[in-house]
């Protein structure tokens, strides 16, 4: 069975940026055609993104840089409204959980 | 939600500034001259860019800057700038930046769904678009809640 998939969307204040990353990666995965329960997406400031094995960890620009070397991969977005972005940054990572048969 | 938030006297365009901290000013005191916010949740916003740097540029040209509901906020309200000149906010993809849009969360609940509202209002190249040409407070207005269609996938 494959498990759950974790993917932290990464924000400073607990109130902004990570919910916004967070908006738009839904409505990218829904492109991708991901199933509802296959991904969890959360929202987390740079310590809990350390601390919780995410499977993917999406930032901002301000945020990436800290986040790299961490234990999950880390993916910056430029344009957190860009459902395009982000759908074109998670499809390698999509392809790679959910193999086509 | 968006309706009650953002509010006639909460937009101001084609406003002059001298930087990125007077930008940030310029919307912020919308909300304090319309008692939605004290004075010092302006200083918290600006506070938090200076910590953590231009994180609040979002998209090309658009700046998101808050603070949290206890950082002095009476209620939860939007406020929107547009600058007659775009400033640069140290984002190296997305400055410089022409439109500010300040939102103050009542509590951390309801700012979710305003949240939810105005990224997908900005999400739209168009809507966007209409807001850098719009003439008036009103136009900005009309726009803002006309644009708002629930569920509705644009890109």
């Amino acid at each position: 069975m494959a498990d759950i998939k974790k993917i932290t969307c990464v924000c400073g204040m607990g109130l902004g940026s990570g919910l916004l990353i967070k908006m738009t990666v839904q409505k990218a995965l829904d492109r991708l055609g991901v199933k509802g329960m296959a991904v969890t997406v959360e929202v987390g400031d740079v310590s809990t993104a350390r601390a919780f094995g995410s499977d993917l960890v999406l930032a901002s620009p301000e945020f990436g840089p800290r986040l790299q070397g961490g234990p999950s991969p880390v993916v910056v977005v430029n344009n957190l409204l860009s459902v395009d972005e982000v759908q074109k940054k998670l499809e390698p990572y999509v392809k790679k959980w959910f193999p086509s048969p | 939600m968006i309706e009650k938030y953002l509010m006639p006297g909460h937009i101001a365009l084609d406003v002059k500034v001298r930087d990125w901290e007077d930008a940030i000013r310029a919307a912020g005191r919308l909300l304090v001259n319309n008692g939605r916010v004290e004075p010092r949740f302006v200083d918290a916003m600006v506070g938090v860019v200076r910590q953590l740097g231009p994180y609040a540029v979002i998209a090309p040209g658009i700046a998101l800057p808050h603070a949290r509901p206890e950082d002095g906020v009476k209620e939860g309200s939007i406020a929107l700038v547009r600058l007659a000149e775009p400033v640069a906010f140290g984002n190296s993809v997305n400055d410089p930046v022409d439109l500010i849009v300040v939102l103050a969360p009542a509590d951390s609940t309801s700012h979710i769904g305003a949240l939810a509202e105005i990224a997908d209002f900005l999400r739209d190249e168009d809507n966007v678009r209409r807001l850098r040409s719009a003439g008036n407070a009103a136009e900005v207005l009309a726009l803002v809640r006309g644009g708002e269609t629930p569920g509705k996938e644009v890109d």
